[in-house]
């Protein structure tokens, strides 16, 4: 397959400057975009395509929070044309909530990034039966259908327990948070 | 926020069906009117997006395959598995390769989240010259490295640190204004190139390799002072470090792949402890080399000053290579 043709120019020099300020930004990005997309395949492909239009219009010489600003705004815009190349414009948030969401992500993004220490701990605290259906939803990718049939559940009761299990891990990561923040 | 409040089960719909005009204005409704729940739909994304990889971090140690022998680095260098005439490479990428970095960097973390579901790796040490630091004690040579197994860079030197980790000697940062520092430079920063040819025939056809760096840091300030951000780096590269005319910025823009795991530090534990990073990536066929670098420097995510230099740490240096494996390694059946 032929390739499309390259950004102008390509920078070469300012390649290390960008992925440092994109490392740190690409969690929240992420997280940013998949709560515009809503879907996890969606949200990889506009991953990699927002990382692209950064690096091509990419300018040197931004701090942390410039780029980090930039980054969330091209994010915005790119998600809106995905959603139009996919004719899936009506599955797309307002433009006042999209902003709001940046802000919000902005906000957060220092407890967010906490929460992915305290989750491994409030998942040692789940029952087997949770990890089995957990597992076998993030793990071995199984469809619900699939997983239901290997758990011996019906595909509403896997539903609910993953939603559960969600809603738990969520109280959870939040006490181990509130307990270290302690004295 | 009380978990039966019937806006959560909004988000159990949109995993459970596929998303609708009508759900996604009914979510946007709620998201507009009330800021608590906007943070607690973020914090279900993000639980989602962490689940595999706390999983899997749940699961025990991986499986090490069986040693594959190799050669101790300062005692011989392993022949490459297929080595490559010098000025033949194939140079299918060309004046895209700072592009495919930018999707590598991307399909990293997709390469990662799809390996999640093959619950047996390959794993292989890849070997590192001096990773405990235990050869010698003093300074480190204050340059950019420009060839494999030495480390050097910003002012470190190798000596004994407040409280082992093991062994009796480990990395002492000193100052971020050396030699290697880039102008404006906010870390004080380790390096070694470390040569992946010998690798490459345990990459086969598997697309999902990756290498994963590991470092402990220590902050032994006995006060709280300005935030430390500690990081272990891994870039992978396909250009010879060796080569004469081979600039630091034909270097950067010749990376093909990296990783990245950071943490902040304030100090004042009462009784400081080692902390290991662990920075993963992918591990594309084309790429030969990987620098390492290992950092302590300013939190330039909050914006804080230049930390002082003279009790940061690092040591316990690992480079490990990880080859998913869709058969047990006891039965040669897939789970």
């Amino acid at each position: 397959m032929a390739l499309p043709p390259p950004p102008e120019p390509t920078r070469p020099e300012h390649h290390a400057e960008f992925l440092r300020l994109y490392v740190e930004v690409q969690d929240s990005l992420r997280i940013y975009l998949a709560s515009l997309l809503f879907g996890r395949e969606e949200t990889l492909e506009a991953s990699q395509e927002v990382a692209l239009a950064l690096w091509k219009k990419f300018q040197p010489g931004m701090d942390s929070l410039s780029f980090r600003r930039w980054a969330f705004g091209v994010a915005r815009m790119q998600v809106l044309a995905f959603r139009r190349d996919k004719a899936r414009d009506r599955l797309t948030f307002s433009d006042d909530l999209t902003l709001l969401l940046g802000e919000a992500v902005e906000e957060h993004a220092p407890q967010l990034e906490a929460e992915r220490g305290a989750l491994e701990r409030c998942l040692r605290k789940l029952p087997e039966r949770q990890i089995q259906i957990l597992n076998g939803f993030y793990l071995s990718k199984l469809k619900i259908e699939a997983l239901a049939v290997q758990i011996g559940l019906s595909v509403a009761a896997i539903y609910k327990s993953l939603h559960r299990t969600r809603l738990q891990l969520m109280d959870c990561t939040r006490s181990v948070l509130a307990l270290e923040e302690l004295p | 926020m009380n978990r039966n409040d019937p806006r959560f089960d909004l988000l159990e719909k949109l995993r459970a069906e596929p998303a609708s005009p009508e759900l996604v204005s009914e979510l946007e409704a709620v998201l507009r009117s009330d800021p608590e729940f906007r943070r607690e739909y973020l914090r279900y994304i993000n639980l989602e997006f962490q689940a595999p990889a706390a999983l899997q971090s749940i699961q025990g140690p991986r499986p090490e395959a069986e040693p594959i022998p190799l050669p101790r680095l300062e005692q011989s260098t392993p022949e490459p598995a297929s080595p490559k005439p010098p000025g033949k490479r194939p140079g299918f990428l060309g004046q895209w390769r700072p592009l495919a970095a930018g999707i590598l960097l991307g399909m990293a973390s997709a390469s990662w989240a799809i390996s999640q579901r093959l619950p047996f790796w390959i794993v292989k040490s890849v070997p590192i010259q001096n990773a405990d630091f235990e050869k010698s004690a003093g300074m480190l040579p204050s340059v950019f490295p420009t060839g494999p197994g030495l480390w050097s860079g910003d002012p470190t030197e190798v000596a004994p640190p407040p409280i082992p980790v093991s062994g009796s000697l480990a990395l002492h940062f000193l100052s971020p204004a050396g030699p290697s520092a880039a102008p404006g430079a906010n870390s004080c920063d380790a390096y070694q190139w470390v040569d992946l040819r010998p690798f490459h025939s345990m990459l086969g056809t598997n697309p999902e390799a990756d290498l994963e760096l590991s470092a402990a840091f220590l902050d032994a300030r006995p006060q709280p002072g300005t935030p430390v951000r500690f990081t272990a780096y891994l870039f992978l590269f396909q250009a010879e470090p060796t080569s004469g005319e081979l600039s630091r910025q034909r270097l950067q823009q010749e990376t093909v792949a990296m990783g990245k795991k950071s943490w902040v530090s304030h100090g004042g534990q009462p009784v400081p402890e080692w902390k290991t990073l662990t920075a993963r990536c992918a591990f594309p066929p084309e790429a030969d080399w990987a620098l390492l670098q290992i950092s302590a420097g300013r939190d330039t995510k909050a914006g804080t000053p230049l930390p002082d230099f003279g009790q940061q740490w690092a040591d316990q240096i690992q480079l490990k290579l990880r080859v998913p494996s869709t058969s047990s390694p006891q039965t040669g059946k897939t789970p």
